[in-house]
């Protein structure tokens, strides 16, 4: 099951990774498909898939951070970038005194990349564009303050869920890791310790690797759980680019946790192997010592009637050879032997012992 | 025909203890839970006086047949 989970996480990794840089550095937006839609505006702001995000006069609530595309537009035809001037004498940063964004060529003659300023103040798009008379409008949201991947958006449901399988997360690592600390010192207590450990122990360091593991696979789903969050989140169209992208470091602590559980529970495993092994040599020693003091007692106990038969005839043999002496003085003790013999191997059986030998 | 009801009793008793070892073998198997053996194991050392007394019933056995057989070679040897 772990090892599945590991898997599924390596090849969505690798995964998100492939498509990661694919979204980062996006396909800029169509802007004919951009103005197509709105021929009477004259500014568009869209994302990098063409999505429309605001046009003139309209108002949108941006992340700092977000990279927008923003294109020209007259009668629903695209204007080239050449066409429009800057409010700085071409400077590549515009802004007001509040909000600053940076505008960088997109390689298109149609568009231009707008990378969202970084103070939470609301601005216009006038402010960059010195000859555009209506714009949409931004609200710009400050996220440098937030821990979130870059992803993720603050105050968005994704987010939150986000939140909460972190702090999830840290709380079920703390479990695991203490289950292992824990499990560790009995492994080598009982490796180290002359002692044999008994079977109430024994089944109680049983419970704590049970639970250690079942923490292990709560976490290890848990680092799924955030990795598929943000692979979704990283194929929406707007995602901040002013925070890290954490899929490395949510797999790389997901492989320690599983390494030292695993490492944990094979210590253990030796620990229990050294118990059974000692435990199976106690049962041999007492069994033997049992054996060795029946034995002692059987042979004289079934020598007596064939010696008394035979001194019997013996004895009478000196007068007649007439008195036999046949194998059933044997056979009859011998009898009696073999269901000694029986029982004694059926309460080895009932017992458990023959499975723990054998 | 006392001695041809002793060897049938016998050769029936030593079939029953065959059968009960080879049932007890068949059904001893390893059980599924990690680290069950091993409690397994040590629940069953911990019975030292049943392991005692199931060895000295073994080894009594094992004694009479040995004593019995022993006496009575002897005897025979003798006559």
């Amino acid at each position: 099951m772990t090892a599945r989970i590991l898997l599924f996480g390596v090849a969505f990794v690798a995964c998100a990774l492939a498509v990661a840089p694919g979204v980062a550095i996006a396909d800029e937006p169509s802007p004919t498909e951009i103005c197509d839609g709105n021929a009477g505006d004259q500014l568009v702001i869209a994302t990098a898939t063409g999505e429309q995000l605001a046009a003139d006069d309209e108002r949108v609530e941006l992340y700092s951070g977000t990279t927008v595309f923003v294109a020209s537009c007259e009668g629903g035809e695209p204007q080239e970038t050449g066409s429009w001037s800057f409010d700085e004498d071409g400077s590549e940063q515009f802004g007001t005194e509040e909000t600053e964004h940076t505008v960088t060529d997109a390689n298109s003659d149609y568009l231009y990349e707008l990378v969202v300023g970084e103070v939470p103040e609301t601005s216009d798009i006038r402010d960059v564009f010195a000859n555009t008379q209506t714009a949409p409008e931004l609200d710009v949201t400050d996220a440098s303050d937030e821990e979130l991947p870059a992803e993720l958006l603050p105050g968005t449901e994704a987010a939150e869920q986000y939140q909460t399988l972190t702090n999830n997360w840290t709380d079920q690592r703390t479990v695991a890791e203490n289950h292992v600390a824990n499990v560790t010192a009995v492994a080598t207590e009982i490796l180290e310790e002359d002692d044999q450990p008994t079977a109430e122990t024994l089944s109680e360091h049983n419970d704590v690797v049970h639970e250690m593991q079942q923490a292990r696979e709560r976490a290890l789903a848990n680092s799924t759980e955030r990795q598929t969050l943000l692979y979704e989140q990283l194929l929406r169209p707007v995602h901040r680019t002013d925070g890290d992208t954490p899929f490395e470091s949510i797999e790389n602590e997901a492989v320690d946790l599983d390494e030292n559980v695993t490492k944990a529970t094979e210590t253990y495993q030796e620990a229990l192997d050294t118990a059974e092994s000692d435990a199976r040599s106690s049962i041999l020693q007492t069994l033997g010592i049992g054996i060795g003091i029946g034995t002692l007692l059987g042979v004289p106990a079934g020598a007596v009637l064939p010696y008394r038969r035979g001194k019997e005839r013996s004895d009478f043999y000196s007068v007649s050879s007439g008195t036999a002496y046949e194998a059933n003085v044997w056979l009859l003790p011998a009898l009696a032997g073999a269901v000694l013999f029986g029982i004694g191997v059926a309460v080895v059986v009932l017992s458990g012992a023959l499975g723990v030998i054998v | 025909m006392s001695s041809d009801w002793t060897q049938h009793a016998f050769v029936a008793v030593v079939v029953a203890v065959v059968l009960t070892v080879m049932v007890g073998v068949t059904t001893a198997g390893a059980p599924s839970d990690v680290g069950q053996s091993a409690i397994t194991a040590v629940e069953t050392a911990e019975n030292t006086t049943e392991l005692l007394v199931a060895g000295a019933l073994i080894g009594t056995g094992i004694g009479v047949v040995l004593g019995s057989f022993g006496m009575y070679w002897y005897w025979r040897r003798q006559f």
